[in-house]
């Protein structure tokens, strides 16, 4: 905040006066140091509970996901445009916590993370937000398989050439939190790419032309080439770019 | 029984844990309930960490993230439940700062009240550097916006 330190001290102030607005108390250190170690018995039936419970969820959200479908899915056929909206019924699985994620599913289907081979990628220009620019990028699974994906892709700039410009793209925290999306045939999942717009430079910035924008799906390591002519800051600034979590559907995320 | 070091660790850092806590979770009751709930996972851990202050940190920092999400996903935050403190400035200043994303919300409470260094808050968030900068700049960007 170095234009303005006012707004700095302002800042401070905020944090401090919430931070300290009640005197934080002695606290009770004997609410956790009574609860039995990692290895005890009774946190081991927490955790098979958990590991129950996201198994029926997990099972669940597969069911709805792959199950019977009704009659009118005949007809349609992916990039149809007038049959868009029913097209899918996707169900997002809640990403599953630290302590659970060794966990597998018997009985379930095993459903793949999707690779690029069955990935149509398209690009669109989205409104971006505080000095930001943002590319919306969409997956559609093409294959007959029904496949996942879960987190962040990773994404950067190429020219005409298909030499890389800059920065590869850093995580960016969106809302919603990360979540396992669940592609059948034709689904699409979109993420929203953002970079530092060229107009309003900080710092100030020469611009230049990319041509495309080259995205590596989550867990993957071939990535897709999506024409989508952009003007980004050039050398030796280049915009910081950054992915947002993957969500169903084509709606920009804000970050 | 817990060890020497972490009821000692508890003594000494309780109050800054919660008090960095209800800026991350915007609420002083989930403050308390997430500094618990750290202390009960390292107590779990066998021995304790190699830096306990800077473990506890992350798991705080971790903890507050694991909540804000289940929010997100929920939808149930509202305003109703915001710390208000009576003077329009900070509250004001408060109000912008709940609604940003965790992370930039987080780097900004860890540089401007703990005052961290870019590094040390990348190892508490337990991100790039890089991401630390462009989450402070794009945070204090729209602070700076908003403030009137």
């Amino acid at each position: 905040m170095n234009d303005s330190d006012l707004k700095e001290q302002r800042l401070r102030r905020t944090l401090k006066a919430v931070a300290e607005r009640t005197p934080v108390g002695p606290g009770d250190e004997s609410l956790w140091t009574r609860v039995p170690a990692a290895t005890s018995q009774g946190h081991r039936l927490i955790l098979v509970g958990a590991v129950a419970a996201v198994v029926i969820i997990a099972g669940f959200g597969l069911a709805l996901a792959y199950g019977p479908r009704s009659s009118n899915t005949g007809g349609i056929r992916p990039g149809a445009k007038s049959t868009r909206k029913p097209l899918v019924s996707s169900t997002t699985v809640p990403r599953s916590s630290p302590t659970t994620t060794s966990t597998t599913t018997p009985g379930a289907a095993e459903v793949s993370p999707c690779g690029p081979e069955q990935l149509t990628t398209t690009a669109s220009q989205a409104s971006g937000a505080g000095g930001h620019l943002a590319v919306l990028i969409t997956f559609t699974n093409n294959s007959s398989t029904p496949c996942t994906m879960d987190g962040y892709p990773t994404a950067w700039f190429v020219d005409a050439r298909g030499n890389k410009m800059g920065n590869t793209s850093i995580e960016e925290e969106g809302i919603p939190a990360p979540t396992v999306v669940s592609l059948r045939h034709g689904a699409r999942a979109s993420t929203t790419v953002w970079y530092d717009n060229p107009s309003v430079p900080y710092p100030p910035c020469q611009t230049v032309s990319a041509a495309a924008i080259r995205v590596t799906p989550p867990g993957q390591s071939t990535s897709l080439v999506v024409n989508i002519p952009v003007s980004i800051c050039g050398p030796p600034a280049y915009p910081t770019v950054g992915t947002t979590p993957l969500t169903f559907g084509t709606t920009e995320t804000m970050f | 029984m817990p060890s020497p070091d972490l009821s000692d660790l508890y003594r000494r850092q309780r109050t800054a844990m919660v008090r960095l806590a209800r800026l991350l979770t915007r609420s002083e009751a989930i403050a308390e309930e997430v500094v618990q709930e750290a202390f009960l996972q390292m107590h779990r851990r066998r021995k304790v960490p190699e830096n306990p202050e800077g473990y506890l940190r992350a798991t705080v920092a971790n903890l507050s993230r694991n909540h804000i999400r289940r929010l997100s996903l929920e939808q149930r935050w509202s305003a109703g439940e915001r710390i208000t403190l009576n003077d329009p400035e900070i509250d004001e200043t408060w109000t912008i700062l709940c609604r940003l994303p965790f992370r930039q919300r987080a780097v900004i409470a860890l540089r401007f009240y703990e005052d961290f260094s870019e590094a040390e808050i990348a190892q508490v968030l337990g991100c790039r550097p890089g991401t630390v900068k462009s989450s402070l700049h794009r945070g204090l960007s729209k602070l700076r916006e908003e403030m009137s």
